[in-house]
């Protein structure tokens, strides 16, 4: 029969965000616990069977008993069977908090080989196995293999899927491919340590392996919506899907610019281009494109000093080019001749990274030529 | 190009302003603040606008400069010749209302259209016009008045601009300059990725600072992993030896508390004994002859063994005696079968057998006589619905046949219809005749031509179709023959007809008339009927004889038989079943009778042979009764003499007397030694103790199934054992876990550290392309500096030796570039090659205007030049040497001359009367 599913990963509490202010990680280390509650609440809600928590649920180092009493104050009101899988962020280390507390009958935590939990009043089998180390080099899927089909078999793991073509060949983090994943004969795969989620195999219709994601993004690579995935997994089909539960997300704006000659010029674009409830909820990676004034200097912290006032948090970063007028450098004069060098390099170049550099080249040589230094940009 | 007239509408301190040039040179005199500037800026002006190059929304200073101080309006005017041309350009600078349009002069036509405009929305006429940019224009044409004011400062200034000149075409851009900067952009993001504190040094000092972190956390993990792999395993093996370690405690507990049950048991054991010893103590010895004990206990047997048999067989007797009774009883019952024997009962059965037979056989006959006169009566019956036929009788019958015909054929005569009738059936059957014969000719011929064919042609089989034909024709045969006969038949009637049309009509009425009265005589409708009903009479007739004769045979049987019955019966009766009294003398046998006779007298044998059996049991029993009492007697006289000896009443008080004498000495041994015994198993521990700690060893031990039971010696030595090795265990899991601990201080997250590698390389990377890109601008700013030599130094040094010679009155005729842009003069007191920098700063002034002027002739400069103050530093006479070429020029193109010295109004008006305009400020 079907089993209810909440799948979720990659919390990370008590993550370090050495990148915002002292005030501001200790928001959004509270936030995260308040995510984590809500998807106890939706676990509930939903009446949920078996929660599957796919690894890096904290940061080792930085957890302790009391964060493992939290987890467990809410795993114990649940009628669902927990069960995790640590990762690399949170191994099993012998000195783990995950080992010196006293967890509730209905939470199992996975170590280091592939062990069968069975659940007979599911008529399902839970497998699962756990990062004791930072990292693990070996492809302990490769010869894992369910032991009865036809069971309800499901998997619990924190790896990385080196399937796609852009993936390293080698990796430290239980490297998988697809085709183990098939072999293995599960039927559903809860899988962690991508924080942006992504359904790794898909057949017919039926999500067989994804990862969860993170249920808040940490970073500004990590766009997009967050949450957990929820629903039935049967040996007729899987049907489930992903329910967002992120407070905050993580956004890249282009502000296009006009020739402005001020940051504070750049500043009022910025929060005219953001309504200001989006300005106060997430993160803003704030690119500025199009033109500015060859001599504006683009000092990254005053700006975000002045948009501090405006936004709950954001980064800048330049994107836009110094306005010239090309047409006023004569080709009889050095400064023409050394503009038209660089555009015709600028033409005949089809490499990407490289048009960039002869691009800051001349914007280089222009500022030194008319402007006696270079602006920082 | 040649400006023509310029209308400050609202432009600085011009309010309606109007300014008229004149061809060559104009000189605009006025005194300090007096507006030169602002006139060279309004031309600038309106040439350009006051917009900055490449950004829309951002103006240069000058239009805040200028600014009208008095008039509402900010724009002027303009009025030009091009060519053949003229143009008016008018001019809005006001950011609001910015605009400008040119007009043809001619016709005052808007041809601003005509002209393309920049993103700035900036219309370029002048660019079209004037063929340069504002910034060549600025570098060019326009010689600007020198800023600075200390002579050193004013040297250094021209001597920049003259190497700017030189090197890069711009008197304000600075190659060299430019190069400085890139250098030190270069310097300070470090040469090398070894260069210490320099951006890349730093960059790559973090890359190679993180690789190594990651090195190390791997080599890290890698410790960690064997110690951790080390400590697992210790952990189960702590975890199986804590398991021994329990079942062992269990076994002990178990043991322990088996034992103390032991003891428990014992003691209550012992405990009960002495209670037992102690209360039969109580009641002391009794006086009895012990020796008669075994003959007591014989006579009690004995006694016992004969009253029992005794017993059973007084019952015996009651039973014996209650069989007879009731035997008696139902043999009265059958006393009246006492004088028959089974020689009576076959003789019965014999005659009732007879007396049956006749019995059936009389019931055969009455079944028969019964069905003789149903028919008789049936016949009856018969016979009286034809008396009328009877009565008419066969002559009656045979008119009756006469008459019909003869009226058939008197109707065959007379009717006509009839021969018609008869003439259609005629032509109906030779009609069908001939179809059937049609039909049977063209089967016979069509299917055996068909046959013929297609056994030809398709198939051979087909061939049978001529068979069909031939078949359907002979089908049709008799029913051809048939229709021929009838129509045969038709034709004779048909004749008949024809020759009866004629008979009498009286004579057929007359014969119907009689016909109708027989058949009503006879009581039937038809002849036909009269027939059939004369063929029933007679048929009934014969019938009826028959049944009377059989009837009378029938009756003389049945007569016979019944009188032989009654006599069988008489004699059965009388002689058996009436003294049996089964029937009464008369009374009809029946076959439950004879069974009653046979069963009665078979009981009452049965039952007098039982009687004598049981008496014969009786008399037995009572033999063996008087034995057994005689014994009972001989015992029981025993059993009081030896109770009377012993003083008591009762068996039972004789043997409790003896036991309870021989149990007490014993008791009395044995009480102490209970005492003894249970002090010795109890030791120094009492019961409630030993209880207590049973009681929680059992709550310890629980449920689960005992282990099994060991010696408690054994246990503990293995007990001891096991917790050395799981003392020693911990201790080792405990090192690890410390050595663990210790190489997991210090070291990061692996993910964290790839993920700052990350960051660190993807800083890197920008370090090194932003180095790329300074060397590059490098590079090519010295490229161009070589092609400024290579091309614009060669063209430099040609124009340049005609302007200085004419601007130095000759003193110096040449001037190179050498190939690093350095402008080179022979110095002619010493015919010395000097930098044109090292020289005075008045030379150095002239060799700067001179360049300017080489310059304007290089780009073939279309507008007028302007020379604001040029001259202020020269000497007299390098004012009027310079004055001669400023004329020379403005003879070829129109010159602008600002100025607010007199001298150059004096010089002109001395050695060029006429040949310049003169504008007063």
């Amino acid at each position: 029969m079907p089993v209810k599913i909440v799948h979720a990963a990659d919390f990370h509490l008590e993550s370090s965000f050495s990148g915002l202010s002292g005030a501001m990680a200790e928001l959004r280390r509270e936030e995260l616990k308040r995510t984590f509650l809500r998807i106890m609440d939706l676990a509930e809600k939903e009446e949920a069977q078996v929660l599957l928590l796919a690894g890096d649920l904290f940061e080792h180092g930085r957890a302790g008993r009391e964060l493992m009493h939290f987890f467990n104050q809410a795993f114990s009101k649940m009628q669902a069977k927990v069960f995790i899988a640590p990762g690399n962020h949170d191994p099993g280390l012998t000195n783990s908090p995950y080992w010196s507390y006293q967890w509730s009958e209905n939470v199992h935590i996975f170590r280091e080989k592939f062990e069968a939990v069975h659940l007979p009043d599911l008529e399902c089998v839970v497998y699962g196995l756990g990062f004791t180390h930072f990292a693990v080099k070996d492809p302990l899927l490769a010869n894992f293999r369910v032991a009865d089909r036809k069971m309800l078999n499901l998997v619990v793991l924190h790896g990385e899927d080196i399937s796609t073509p852009l993936a390293a060949r080698s990796s430290n983090y239980l490297p998988f491919s697809l085709s183990e994943l098939a072999l293995a004969g599960a039927d559903y795969y809860a899988l962690g340590h991508y924080h942006r989620p992504r359904v790794v195999w898909e057949e017919g219709g039926s999500i067989r392996a994804c990862y969860s994601g993170s249920p808040e993004p940490l970073g500004y690579d990590e766009e997009g919506e967050h949450g957990v995935f929820c629903g039935f997994v049967g040996k007729e089909g899987n049907k489930v899907s992903f329910v967002r539960l992120n407070s905050r997300s993580y956004r890249t704006v282009p502000v296009p610019c006009g020739g402005e000659e001020f940051l504070e010029q750049l500043a009022d674009l910025a929060v005219q281009r953001v309504p200001e409830a989006e300005r106060r909820q997430d993160f803003f990676r704030l690119i500025f494109t199009g033109e500015v004034d060859p001599a504006l200097e683009f000092d990254r912290g005053k700006l975000e000093g002045i948009l501090a006032a405006h936004f709950f948090s954001c980064r800048v970063e330049n994107a836009a080019a110094p306005c010239h007028d090309w047409s006023s450098y004569d080709q009889r004069t050095a400064r023409g001749m050394f503009a038209a060098k660089l555009q015709a390099m600028l033409a005949e170049e089809t490499d990407p990274d490289e048009q960039e550099i002869i691009r800051q080249s001349l914007y280089y040589g222009l500022d030194a030529l008319n402007l006696g230094k270079v602006v920082e940009r | 190009m040649k400006l023509d007239r310029l209308e400050l509408t609202g432009f600085g301190k011009f309010v309606d302003k109007v300014v008229e040039l004149g061809p060559g040179l104009n000189l605009i005199y006025g005194p300090n603040e007096s507006g030169k500037s602002t006139l060279q800026n309004f031309v600038r002006g309106m040439l350009f606008g006051f917009k900055k190059s490449g950004n829309r929304r951002s103006y240069d200073e000058a239009l805040q400069r200028f600014q009208p101080w008095l008039a509402d309006k900010y724009q002027g005017v303009m009025e030009y010749t091009l060519g053949d041309r003229t143009y008016r350009i008018e001019r809005n600078f006001t950011p609001e209302g910015e605009r400008v349009r040119v007009l043809d002069g001619a016709t005052w036509q808007d041809i601003t259209a005509d002209f393309p405009m920049d993103r700035r929305k900036e219309v370029l006429f002048a660019e079209e016009h004037l063929g340069m940019n504002q910034v060549v224009f600025d570098n060019t044409v326009c010689v600007r008045q020198l800023q600075s004011r200390s002579s050193d400062q004013l040297a250094g200034e021209i001597r920049a601009k003259l190497v700017n000149l030189v090197s890069a075409g711009e008197e304000d851009i600075s190659l060299q300059q430019a190069l400085k900067v890139l250098d030190e952009e270069l310097r300070k993001l470090g040469q090398s990725e070894r260069a210490g504190k320099t951006a890349l040094g730093l960059a790559a000092a973090k890359v190679e600072e993180l690789e190594r972190a990651r090195q190390a956390a791997l080599e890290v993990y890698g410790e960690i992993r064997a110690a951790e792999e080390n400590c697992r395993v210790l952990q189960d093996d702590l975890l199986e030896l804590e398991q021994v370690r329990q079942h062992l405690l269990r076994q002990d507990a178990a043991a322990e508390a088996g034992e103390i049950k032991g003891t428990l048991a014992r003691v209550g054991a012992y405990d009960r004994k002495i209670a037992a010893a102690v209360s039969a103590l109580k009641d002391g010895y009794r006086e009895v002859p012990l020796a008669e004990k075994d003959n007591l206990l014989l006579a009690l047997e004995r006694q016992s063994m004969a009253g029992a048999r005794e017993q059973e067989l007084a019952e015996k007797a009651g039973i014996l005696a209650n069989k007879l009774e009731h035997e008696r009883q139902i043999l009265a019952n059958f006393e009246l079968f006492a004088a028959f024997d089974q020689e009576s009962v076959v003789a019965v059965e014999n005659s009732f057998t007879r007396l049956d037979e006749a019995a059936q056989q009389a019931e055969m006959l009455e079944q028969k006589r019964a069905e003789l006169v149903n028919l008789r009566r049936v016949g009856d019956e018969q016979f009286a619905a034809l008396a009328g036929c009877d009565r008419l009788g066969q002559a009656g019958e045979a008119e009756v046949d006469r008459l019909e015909e003869e009226i058939n054929t008197l109707t065959l005569q007379r009717w006509p219809y009839e021969s018609e009738r008869l003439k259609l059936n005629a032509a109906n059957l030779a009609e069908r005749l001939k179809l059937k014969t049609v039909y049977a000719v063209l089967s016979l011929a069509l299917g055996t031509l068909l046959g013929i064919v297609l056994g030809i042609t398709v198939h051979w089989s087909l061939g049978f179709l001529s068979l069909a034909g031939v078949l359907f024709a002979l089908a049709l045969w008799p029913g051809i023959g048939q229709d021929k006969r009838k129509l045969k038949d038709v034709r004779r009637r048909l004749e008949e007809a024809g020759r009866g049309e004629e008979a009498s009509g009286q004579e057929l009425k007359e014969k119907k008339e009689r016909l109708q009265a027989l058949l009503a005589e006879a009581g039937v409708a038809s002849a036909r009927e009269l027939k059939e009903k004369m063929r029933q009479l007679a048929l009934a007739k014969h019938s009826r004889q028959t049944v009377l004769l059989e009837l009378v045979e029938v009756e003389n049987n049945l007569d016979k038989l019944r009188q032989r019955v009654q006599h069988e019966a008489r004699e059965l009766a009388g002689r058996f079943l009436a003294p049996a009294g089964i029937v009464t003398p008369g009374q009809r046998v029946s076959r439950e009778d004879i069974e009653h006779f046979r069963g009665g007298v078979n009981t009452y044998l049965e039952l007098k042979a039982r009687q004598r059996d049981l008496w014969r049991q009786e008399e037995s029993l009572a033999g063996e009764r008087e034995k057994v009492k005689a014994e009972l007697e001989t015992v029981s006289s025993t059993v009081q003499r030896i109770l009377g000896a012993a003083g008591v009443t009762a068996p039972a008080e004789f043997l409790a007397a003896y036991e309870s004498n021989l149990h007490l000495a014993e008791l009395e041994k044995s009480l102490a030694g209970l005492k003894l015994a249970r002090a010795e198993v109890l030791g120094s521990q009492s019961v409630a103790l030993l209880e207590d700690k049973l009681a929680r060893l059992e709550m310890a031990l629980g449920q689960e199934a005992e282990p099994e039971v060991r010696k408690r010696e054994e246990i503990k030595e293995e007990l001891r054992s096991i917790e050395e090795k799981i003392q020693e265990t911990k201790e080792l899991i405990a090192n690890l876990q410390g050595i663990i601990e210790t190489r997991l201080q210090g070291v990061n997250n692996l993910a964290n550290i790839e993920a700052e590698l990350l960051e660190a390389w993807g800083l890197k990377e920008q370090v090194i392309r932003r180095k790329k890109a300074l060397e590059l601008a490098h590079r090519t700013i010295l490229q161009v500096s070589q092609e400024v030599q290579r091309e614009f130094a060669p063209l430099v040094n040609s124009h340049i030796a005609n302007t200085i010679s004419l601007v130095t009155g000759g003193r110096y005729v040449s001037g190179r570039v050498d190939h690093d842009l350095n402008l080179k003069v022979v110095v002619p007191e010493t015919g010395e090659v000097k930098d044109v920098g090292q020289l005075s700063m008045g030379t150095v002034d002239q060799f700067y205007f001179a360049l300017r002027l080489a310059l304007m002739e290089l780009i073939g400069a279309k507008f007028p030049m302007i020379l604001d103050e040029p001259f202020a530093q020269y000497d007299d006479r390098r004012l009027e040497t310079a004055l001669r070429v400023v004329l020379e020029l403005a003879s070829k193109h129109q010159a602008l001359l600002f100025s607010c010295h007199r001298r150059e109004l004096e010089t002109l008006a001395r050695i060029a009367p006429d040949q310049y305009t003169v504008i007063n400020l």
